[in-house]
């Protein structure tokens, strides 16, 4: 088990966005978050890393207590993120913006061993032609990479991706599928991730998790959880409504 | 490119270096008073244009500096080679406390903050006629004990470049890359291992020391100072080098305050039209060239490139 989650509480003003949330994640495995928009997913995700402090619970990281940390220091203990809406450094190049993950996390090393780490992300995510351009500049699937290879240069134990897949044509969701495969196969990273996209979640998570109104509803291998009642509920509404 | 780079710098340093052979005292003065800009520019850039921590207390900063030098020299018979560390220290501590405080903010906030302490120490400094002698003005020692324009126009000069080379140096680092990091996306930055409250700490102390040494500077030349140094106007003409120049670039801010110093002297005859001519310049520049002089440079550049290759 690489992280244990027991009780996590959040709400903003009066909406709870999550209530006695208690998962875990096992270690190098892909775990799939689905819900309704809403149901505190992303939420869940920043709890996770720092962003927000939970109100009540615990989350144990290889069974150190992360829940307090500052997103700086839970990135230091192993876990990386992407961000639903991107955010790369716009105004940055490629290399720069991967850059920082190194500088951040291997403050030692040489500036053309930081550089060589840098370019090695880049072109494990494709990105090898774009060394020098601004972020600014690359499509919408070029910033994903560019943001995965950016969570990568960290070298996490554990990677959350939060929908990663949104806005991609199949092709591209084909290819970013095998590359989460590939994460985890050959460095035996663990990968956390929520997707709106049912299919590809299905086919690739080992294990899916369900939020819904900031609850957990279901757990379970997909097949089991895709056929699950409260999950069909919560995602088409009572039967016979 | 390279070989082109280094002449183009011995050039303008060979310039600078034989200035005070063929420029009358007048215009000595004026190039003391834009090496002074430069140091306070550039090292405002460092703050707002890299971190994107748009502070309006760097004024503040440098009449810190320049009292405490002027201060101690007068009270404690400090020498001011000595003093104008003493107030780079002062300015760099203020400067951490003001940075803590701004530690929540960003944007507009920040700016806001900035603004009142800057204001603050504008109104200490007035009312504390006894050991500032206010608005009648502090008269301070001369830095190197006897007045010789030339030799301060070179120090200030070794001062400037030894500023520059330390800013250059910052930029082109690590640290220099967390800057921009941090000033595009904090939030990305804390989440990829950036301790984002040092970084934006380290820039206000560095920036801070930097207006505090130049104001102390700027003050042991002057040698009457009074708390215009500190005011709002003094900070607005530093910001609108900056962006007139072009910030977030290196030479932006040294392009910036040649320039607006130097054409300050000229419109000088128009008396209080002068700052609406200001006012016209910034407008042109933020609408034709919101990248400054540096980037419609930096566009023609681009373009040069582009019909080559």
């Amino acid at each position: 088990m690489i992280l244990k989650a027991t009780g996590i509480s959040k709400s903003f003003g009066g909406l709870h966005a999550l209530s006695e949330v208690d998962f875990h994640i096992n270690e190098e495995e892909i775990l799939g978050l689905i819900g309704p928009n809403g149901a505190g997913k992303t939420t869940l995700f920043n709890v996770i890393t720092g962003i927000y402090n939970p109100e009540k619970g615990k989350i144990e990281f290889n069974g150190e207590d992360i829940s307090k940390y500052k997103p700086f220091k839970v990135c230091h203990k192993g876990i990386a993120r992407t961000f639903q809406v991107t955010r790369t450094f716009l105004d940055m190049s490629c290399l720069d913006n991967v850059l920082v993950g190194v500088i951040g996390n291997n403050p030692k090393l040489s500036p053309a061993e930081k550089k060589a780490e840098a370019i090695k992300h880049l072109k494990f995510v494709g990105l090898n032609n774009f060394v020098d351009t601004e972020a600014k500049n690359l499509t919408l699937v070029d910033k994903k990479r560019l943001e995965l290879a950016r969570a990568l240069s960290t070298y996490p134990k554990l990677l959350l991706l939060d929908e990663v897949l949104a806005g991609l044509n199949t092709a591209e969701m084909r290819e970013a599928c095998d590359l989460i495969n590939i994460i985890r196969d050959k460095f035996g990273i663990t990968i956390f991730w929520v997707e709106h996209v049912m299919r590809a979640i299905m086919e690739v998570s080992w294990r899916i998790i369900v939020l819904d109104h900031g609850e957990k509803i279901a757990e379970g291998l997909p097949k089991e959880v895709a056929g699950n009642p409260k999950v069909i509920e919560a995602y088409l509404g009572e039967p016979n409504a | 490119m390279k070989a082109t780079k280094i002449l183009g710098m011995v050039i303008i340093l060979g310039i600078f270096l034989s200035m005070p052979l063929y420029i009358g005292a007048y215009w000595l003065h004026v190039a003391i008073i834009s090496l002074f800009y430069v140091m306070m520019a550039s090292s405002w850039n460092l703050l707002a244009g890299y971190t994107g921590q748009v502070s309006f207390a760097h004024a503040a900063f440098a009449g810190i500096g320049a009292y405490l030098s002027g201060i101690l020299a007068i009270t404690l018979h400090v020498p001011p080679i000595i003093g104008v560390f003493i107030g780079a220290t002062i300015a760099a501590l203020f400067g951490f406390a003001l940075g803590m405080l701004c530690i929540k903010m960003g944007g507009i906030y920040l700016s806001l903050t900035t603004l009142a302490f800057s204001e603050i120490i504008r109104l200490i400094i007035t009312n504390e006629y006894e050991l500032t002698r206010g608005t009648m003005g502090l008269e301070v020692p001369n830095l190197i004990g006897f007045y010789s324009k030339p030799a301060y126009f070179y120090i200030m000069l070794v001062m400037s470049i030894v500023f520059l080379i330390i800013i250059y140096r910052i930029i082109h680092s690590d640290l220099g890359t967390t800057f921009r990091a941090v000033s595009n996306d904090e939030l990305a930055a804390n989440s990829l291992g950036i301790n984002v409250v040092r970084v934006r700490i380290v820039a206000f102390v560095i920036s801070s020391a930097m207006a505090g040494f130049a104001g102390a500077m700027f003050g042991h030349y002057l040698l009457l100072i009074s708390p215009d140094i500190s005011s709002l106007g003094q900070m607005f003409l530093v910001l609108a080098m900056t962006i007139i120049g072009g910030m977030g670039s290196f030479v932006g801010p040294i392009i910036g305050a040649f320039f607006l110093e130097i054409l300050s002297e000229y419109i000088r005859i128009y008396g209080e039209y002068h700052v609406l001519i200001f006012g016209v310049i910034a407008l042109i520049i933020a609408r034709f060239a919101p990248s400054g002089i540096m980037g419609i440079y930096r566009d023609k550049l681009k373009i040069k490139w582009k019909e080559v290759s």
